[in-house]
């Protein structure tokens, strides 16, 4: 099995050798609890623009297009271009961070964006019920927030979030390509030489990331959330819980795929209720979301959550053999290669990891680890992170086909969030 | 160029550890490409039948085709198939219908690669007569369940559905959604999935792609596996008519996108490698790209928040869709105007060489990463393979880094005319 090989080229510069015709470039930034992540989020999408989309442009002259993504812990700035330009691409990437030069018509015009972005995702039912969910039990994953917000912004607000991005522990950069090292440690010396950084150097590596893992408890459910849409011939399920950010994420991870390929061969298989089932985990030092997604049938809602819950109830002890669970770790070992071919996928893995805390040889440790993983950290993963009881449910679909199908089922008070208003 | 191809196919002497091009005796085409950056193998069986050979009143019939594969084959059942993927970590895979093409997909470590051959091959040819009405009514469940979640739910796929319908006439291949409507999915039996079966599903009707890590006994494996197979003549080619429009039709959406409007346009265009076809990727990534915006806000705040634009590039003839998003409280017409002023300055040359050249750029780059990945490399290569370019994807390059901006304002003067266009127009929610 292949990992990606890190190497630390200086204290803020990580780089993954990887022979080809382009380079990926990364500007990982930390975020505190003093974040917030929709304006931090939006902050950043302008400055990756810059103003009038000049660093857009610039980027565009050596075939790169800048991506913004959201990583709950921070954020990453990412672009891939041709080999022979990481150089120029380099020094606009970080530049474009320290870049006071946005106008109130960049913001207009983003927010423009911004608002058809979220009208996109709501009227997608699975996307609208998910985001529902973040923001009931994990904020710091939704970098798009709500439209009432978004209008709100203005420039002033704009500068304020992007301070806080300057002030914030110093950035990384993760570079995956073929530049030579020494030149490119002296490339990433000189762009974040004079980084402003906090007013007392925060080491790399968060304090209090235990602390920060224990903040959230698990809530009992105490009611379903419903979002109407009338008439709508699918109900989208979407059923999850707080993780905490000290969660063994590697068992975890293991103990979802059990989950939901039981959940894919009742609803799907023998049932015919679904197309999909999807369960995943997204990290989050201030709280993860564990979430199971799927879309029935409007007239099968009531049962499909019936089955959903007496098969998560029945995952609780399940008793995985050794051999199960060496055929399962293999397969994530072969999806970890699979999922780090592509440069900027590397990128992601390598941001992810620095966010979290983690040590540079993370990636290959874990990846040695799911060869070797223990019954009992999975069956552990399934009876803690499972348990039917702490598991909260939002509905998008029918009102009065949820209502008349799921009221009977005993899962809680029927809460109707009316988007409208 | 067409004789070296030519020769390459007829001499099907395979050198272990090479990359190849060749056939079958049988017809299947087969191409090899070495990639050892992983111990990895990407397969990919691409038939080439999709729904533009569904016969009439049996719209998504390609589509079930590709899910009653999936239910097993005469040799390897779906239970031993799932037990063999589990015990070789063959995870990794799909199948996927397009309008021409059914694809089958696996990328699995390198040691599964004759099992991964086997699984295919006996798809290939022993899926026809396997399977009964009971089958078929699964299928058909799970096949329903997933049109109601993509061509259903989400109100922005329905505006592209609309949009299809209304370009191409019923009966037209091109004519609704690749997975067919619910009234043809009712109606279709398992005799219709057998005769689909029986004129497509056969060597002399698909190319099997390899990428990666590959054993040196790959030829033979393939040989063993596929060349047993019997021999079909390859398909006629469905006739696939031109469409064009006289007049302008605009059509109101079934229902509302959200509370700002949204218009939803498409233009028949140049098929796919056709003069034109680069320069309608150019311009689409160009306007998405700030082109749009920076042209549209000459004359005020642009009444669109997001624009969106692409070239369905496909044989016989592509689609240009151009999909904006308004403001609340907007008027769908008014984002109809300002496209239409956009492009009229699009077509008398407005969008100049540097955005033209960024566009051109970018599209060479995203090309180049998307090779990154074996099992999309494949892709590519069935692709080419089956539009008869060059292999190794210099030829799109090639074409999109010779597009001018003159040749992007003929496009949009010759193809995108407010007259040849459908447009659905979606009010926002009051």
């Amino acid at each position: 099995m292949v990992a990606p090989r890190l190497e630390r080229l200086g204290p803020s510069l990580l780089h993954v050798r990887r022979a080809g015709p382009t380079t990926a470039i990364g500007l990982v930034l930390r975020t505190g609890a003093e974040v917030d992540p929709p304006l931090a989020s939006f902050t950043l999408e302008l400055l990756a623009r810059g103003r009038d989309r000049a660093v857009e442009d610039a980027l565009g002259e050596y075939g790169g297009a800048i991506e913004v993504v959201w990583l709950a812990d921070g954020a990453l700035l990412q672009v891939e271009v041709e080999a022979s330009a990481w150089r120029e691409a380099l020094g606009l990437l970080t530049a474009a961070v320290r870049s006071a030069a946005l106008t109130g018509e960049d913001v207009e015009a983003l927010r423009r964006e911004r608002l058809a972005a979220l009208q996109r995702r709501d009227g997608d039912p699975a996307a609208r019920g998910l985001h529902l969910l973040q923001r009931r039990l994990a904020p710091s994953l939704d970098p798009l927030g709500e439209a009432r917000r978004a209008a709100s912004w203005s420039i002033e607000h704009v500068r304020k979030a992007q301070e806080q991005w300057l002030r914030a522990a110093r950035p990384a950069l993760v570079v995956v390509g073929e530049a030579p090292r020494a030149e490119l440690a002296r490339a990433a010396a000189s762009a974040l030489g004079e980084w402003p950084g906090p007013a007392a150097a925060r080491t790399l590596a968060p304090e209090s990331d235990a602390q920060e893992g224990r903040l959230v408890l698990p809530v009992p459910r105490r009611e379903v959330l419903v979002v109407p849409r009338p008439g709508l011939a699918q109900t989208a399920i979407l059923v999850g819980r707080t993780i905490p950010g000290d969660a063994d994420a590697l068992a975890l991870e293991l103990a979802s795929a059990v989950v939901g390929s039981a959940l894919r061969e009742v609803l799907r298989r023998d049932r015919g209720d679904t197309y999909s089932v999807a369960v995943s985990h997204a990290p989050a030092r201030r709280g993860g979301l564990l979430a199971i997604e799927t879309q029935v049938e409007a007239a099968a809602t009531g049962a499909s959550l019936r089955a959903m819950f007496s098969q998560l109830k029945s995952a609780q002890g399940r008793f995985l053999t050794g051999d199960l669970l060496r055929l399962l770790g293999r397969a994530f070992q072969v999806e970890r290669m699979l999922g780090q071919q592509r440069l900027s996928a590397v990128v992601e893995g390598v941001a992810r990891l620095h966010v979290a805390g983690r040590p540079d040889d993370a990636l290959a440790a874990e990846l040695r680890r799911l060869g070797g993983v223990r019954d009992d950290d999975v069956e552990s993963a399934l009876s803690k992170w499972f348990a039917p009881e702490a598991m909260q449910v939002v509905l998008v679909g029918d009102p009065g086909t949820i209502r008349a199908q799921v009221e009977p089922l005993g899962l809680g008070p029927l809460q109707v969030i009316d988007d409208a208003r | 160029m067409l004789a070296a191809v030519l020769a390459l196919l007829a001499a099907p002497v395979v050198t272990p550890g090479q990359d190849a091009h060749y056939r079958l005796d049988n017809g299947l085409e087969v191409i090899l490409r070495h990639d050892r950056r992983a111990p990895l193998v990407a397969v990919r069986l691409r038939v080439h039948a999709g729904s533009v050979d569904d016969p009439r009143g049996r719209s998504g019939l390609a589509h079930v085709v590709e899910h009653v594969a999936h239910e097993g084959s005469t040799h390897v059942d779906r239970g031993r198939r799932e037990t063999l993927e589990y015990v070789l970590s063959a995870h990794a895979n799909n199948a996927e219908t397009g309008f021409y093409s059914t694809e089958y997909y696996y990328t699995a470590p390198a040691q599964a690669t004759e099992h991964v051959l086997w699984i295919e091959a006996d798809r290939l040819g022993f899926v026809r007569g396997q399977h009964g009405e009971p089958t078929l009514a699964g299928v058909r469940r799970i096949v329903l369940n997933e049109r109601r979640q993509r061509a259903e739910q989400d109100p922005l796929a329905r505006l592209e559905i609309q949009a299809l319908a209304a370009l191409f006439p019923a009966g037209h291949p091109y004519h609704g959604a690749i997975i067919g409507s619910a009234e043809d999915l009712a109606a279709a039996t398992i005799a219709d999935v057998d005769a689909f079966l029986g004129e497509h599903v056969h060597p002399g009707n698909a190319t099997l792609v390899l990428v990666g890590d590959l054993p040196a006994e790959t030829p033979a494996w393939i040989e063993r596996h596929f060349g047993g197979l019997p021999a079909q003549p390859r398909p006629a080619a469905r006739t696939v008519p031109r469409v064009t429009r006289p007049r302008e039709l605009r059509i109101a959406a079934e229902q509302p996108v959200g509370a700002a409007p949204a218009v939803l346009m498409a233009w028949p265009s140049p098929a796919l490698d056709e003069d034109g076809d680069a320069a309608a990727d150019v311009l689409a990534e160009a306007l998405e790209r700030g082109g749009y915006v920076r042209l549209a806000r000459a004359e005020g705040p642009p009444e669109a928040a997001e624009f969106q634009a692409t070239q369905r590039s496909l044989p016989h003839q592509s689609v240009f869709f151009v999909r904006v998003i308004g403001r609340v409280g907007g008027e769908p017409t008014r984002l109809v105007a300002e496209v239409d002023r956009v492009l009229s300055q699009v077509a008398a040359g407005a969008l100049a060489e540097p955005a033209v050249r960024r566009a051109r750029l970018r599209l060479a780059r995203a090309h180049r990463s998307a090779q990154q990945d074996l099992q999309d490399r494949a892709a590519l290569l069935a692709a080419e393979a089956a539009a008869g370019k060059r292999l190794g994807g210099g030829q799109d390059v090639d074409e999109w880094m010779a597009v001018t901006p003159a040749e992007v304002a003929r496009f949009a003067r010759e193809a995108l005319r407010p007259e040849a266009r459908v447009a659905v127009l979606a009010e926002g929610e009051r």
